[in-house]
């Protein structure tokens, strides 16, 4: 790097022909202090800007299985959260009286209606499985990238099996 | 001194930390409860499910899992809200906005909490 006698003007000359001759690059002038006599002076230093366009476009980006049960997990979360006040509707429904109740089950039995509470239970089953898998690593099981791909498979197949006994339990 | 945030749970990611793996152990306890008995229970009708839900157990099995899941609900719509209603993804007008998500989103849980309660109680 080339050391440089120290002068201000110098200094501005410096950087407007070296910004004219590279545009694509970024100036670091560092100050050197004076030592053992030398002649204090800046040391220049070029770096090539990064030019690389930043991409956030999430859906441009191939994302891996765990990034989909992460996701998945978010999003039956906040489905629960309109959820629990269905369920927590059903639960007054259902002791409220006599009427109330039979009022409800003639409701369940509707095919639409059994649809519906079937996507509520499918939300709970996954959203319960995937926090399952939460705690497992909250206790260091399943931390390595081959783990973290195994266990988020895991919840996939079982968050698939609880949701068919789960329609298998609405419809039969 | 750690860095808080006012709309938080417990002012604190270590104690929302906590707070979620608690109240999520809970609410698991809950619904296993719940589905043994839809499941083990043959046929289910008016006067034993009441029956089941004049027990003090049940009753307070409710109320610690609605409350779990007012803090678990808070705690997950904030992270969500925190992560996705932002200035850098929505605007200058997403601070509002995420305010009032979360006024809306903390009234509505107790809206669930109180109206559970009313339930095992108020009938």
């Amino acid at each position: 790097m080339p050391i440089l006698l120290y002068s201000p003007a110098l200094k501005v000359a410096l950087v407007q022909a070296l910004d004219g001759v590279f545009p694509a690059t970024v100036l670091f002038i560092f100050y050197l202090a004076p030592k053992n006599n030398a002649p204090c002076g800046f040391e220049v230093q070029l770096v090539v800007k990064d030019k690389r366009p930043v991409n956030l476009d999430i859906g441009t980006i191939q994302l891996p299985i765990t990034a989909y049960v992460s996701i998945l997990h978010r999003v039956s979360g906040v489905a629960l959260f309109v959820i629990s006040g269905l369920f927590i509707w059903m639960l007054d429904r259902s002791l409220t009286s006599e009427e109330t109740f039979a009022a409800l089950q003639g409701l369940l039995i509707h095919p639409l209606v059994k649809v519906v509470l079937w996507g509520m239970l499918a939300a709970l089953a996954y959203h319960l499985v995937a926090g399952i898998r939460h705690m497992f690593m909250d206790f260091g099981i399943g931390e390595t990238l081959e783990g973290g791909r195994l266990g988020a498979k895991l919840v996939l197949v079982i968050a698939v099996l609880l949701i068919l006994f789960a329609g298998a339990w609405v419809w039969l | 001194m750690a860095v808080t945030n006012v709309t938080s749970f417990g002012r604190s990611g270590l104690s929302d930390f906590l707070v979620q793996r608690v109240s999520g152990v809970v609410l698991t306890v809950y619904l296993l409860v719940i589905a043994a008995y839809l499941l083990l229970t043959p046929e289910i009708d008016y006067v034993s499910w009441k029956e089941l839900h004049s027990g003090l157990c049940i009753r307070l099995l409710t109320v610690f899992a609605v409350l779990s899941l007012a803090a678990h609900a808070w705690i997950g719509m904030w992270g969500v809200l925190t992560d996705y209603v932002t200035v850098r993804l929505m605007g200058p007008k997403a601070t509002l906005l995420r305010v009032f998500l979360q006024l809306g989103m903390i009234a509505v849980i107790s809206v669930y909490v109180v109206w559970t309660v009313a339930i095992l109680w108020g009938k």
